[in-house]
């Protein structure tokens, strides 16, 4: 009779013990892991911000001036007359890949999109109902002008913009960057 | 036997606390776990917005600038509301909602909005949260724009007219099983 008690005490006890670990167990999990998660995937993004910050760069003169040219790697130009360029100020490829998404330019009342099509070897610029989707990639190997004599890529433009200013027309980058003329 | 009739009505009150028990704890932990997970994924997100803003141009009613979106850790479709808020705010955004936008006669007035030069799409939603999942704003029914899908950079041009002392702000939400959550705000 008394053994019989003691058992079924253990018993009971251990039951109670499965439980405790059973409920610990998954709640330790949803706590403890959670944050652990979340601090990776900051660290997995961060990068990326910084490539598309530093496709600035490409833009702005070197500093400190590198073996004598201070200018930079590429520059964003409008010609004043229906076109800008892309000039590139060295045969070397660019640090960061560029591509054009579509230009921006502001005529008076609006900033308007173009897109950006490609006819045999000359690229123009088109107003469209929506973002596009290609943008065109900017590369030495591409070029299909002079600027100055500098190798450039051309870009021929329907309308002017606002009181013909370069300052009121923008490139996005595949970033999302906006680089002005 | 009496006492065997006792520690077996003892054995089945241990099992029946248990199971109350895990069944608790159970409904807990899964809310807690869905309430992380759309932290999670709100913050995720939030991380990995990158968001330009053009130089302003004037037009007759105030000034246009257009802005671009890109999110390195998320394809999809967000949304976005525009409104004026008091400039003093722009240094406190702890306490950022509509509840400080400009209205005339109740009605929040928002800018003129554009994507890729036509008029996006809008709902209305009468929830906001802030990425924590705290409330943001409850109340009259606020318009959110939908953007196109976040594989390529969106351009969102706007026509502000701010009243005098008044900034204009753009906060961003993601739709996370069915609440809006903050992912980002833009001061203009």
């Amino acid at each position: 009779m008394n053994r019989r008690k003691a058992i079924s005490t253990v018993v009971g006890i251990l039951i109670l013990l499965i439980f405790i670990i059973m409920i610990a167990i998954p709640l330790s999990t949803v706590f403890l892991t959670q944050p652990t998660l979340q601090n990776q995937q900051t660290e997995n993004v961060q990068p990326y911000k910084l490539i598309a910050q530093e496709q600035y760069n490409d833009f702005a003169p070197s500093i400190p001036e590198f073996n004598g040219n201070s200018e930079p790697q590429i520059e964003f130009l409008y010609s004043g007359n229906y076109s800008v360029f892309f000039v590139f100020n060295s045969n070397s490829t660019l640090v960061h890949p560029l591509i054009v998404q579509y230009i921006m330019i502001y005529n008076g009342s609006n900033w308007v999109l173009f897109n950006i099509t490609k006819i045999n070897n000359i690229y123009v610029a088109e107003q469209t109902k929506q973002i596009p989707s290609n943008g065109i990639t900017i590369t030495i190997t591409n070029v299909n002008s002079q600027y100055d004599g500098k190798p450039a890529i051309e870009i021929i433009l329907p309308v002017f913009p606002y009181e013909n200013e370069p300052q009121y027309i923008a490139i996005v980058t595949q970033y999302g960057n906006i680089i002005y003329g | 036997m009496e006492n065997s009739v006792s520690s077996f009505i003892l054995v089945i009150a241990t099992l029946l606390i248990g199971l109350v028990a895990i069944g608790l704890s159970a409904v807990f932990a899964s809310n807690q776990y869905n309430v992380s997970t759309i932290q999670n994924q709100a913050q995720n997100i939030a991380n990995g917005l990158y968001i330009s803003v053009s130089n302003p141009a004037n037009v007759a009613s105030g000034y246009t600038v257009f802005i671009t979106i890109k999110d390195f850790s998320y394809q999809g479709q967000l949304y976005f509301t525009a409104f004026y808020v008091p400039s003093v705010y722009e240094n406190d955004t702890s306490q950022l909602s509509p509840n400080l936008a400009y209205t005339i006669n109740n009605e929040i007035i928002y800018p003129q909005i554009k994507i890729g030069n036509v008029i996006p799409s809008n709902i209305t939603t009468r929830m906001l949260y802030y990425t924590n999942l705290n409330l943001m704003y409850q109340g009259n029914p606020i318009v959110l724009w939908k953007t196109p899908s976040l594989n390529i950079p969106v351009e969102i041009s706007l026509i502000l007219s701010p009243p005098q002392g008044y900034s204009t702000i753009v906060i961003f939400f993601a739709n996370i099983q069915n609440k809006y959550v903050e992912v980002g705000y833009e001061w203009i």
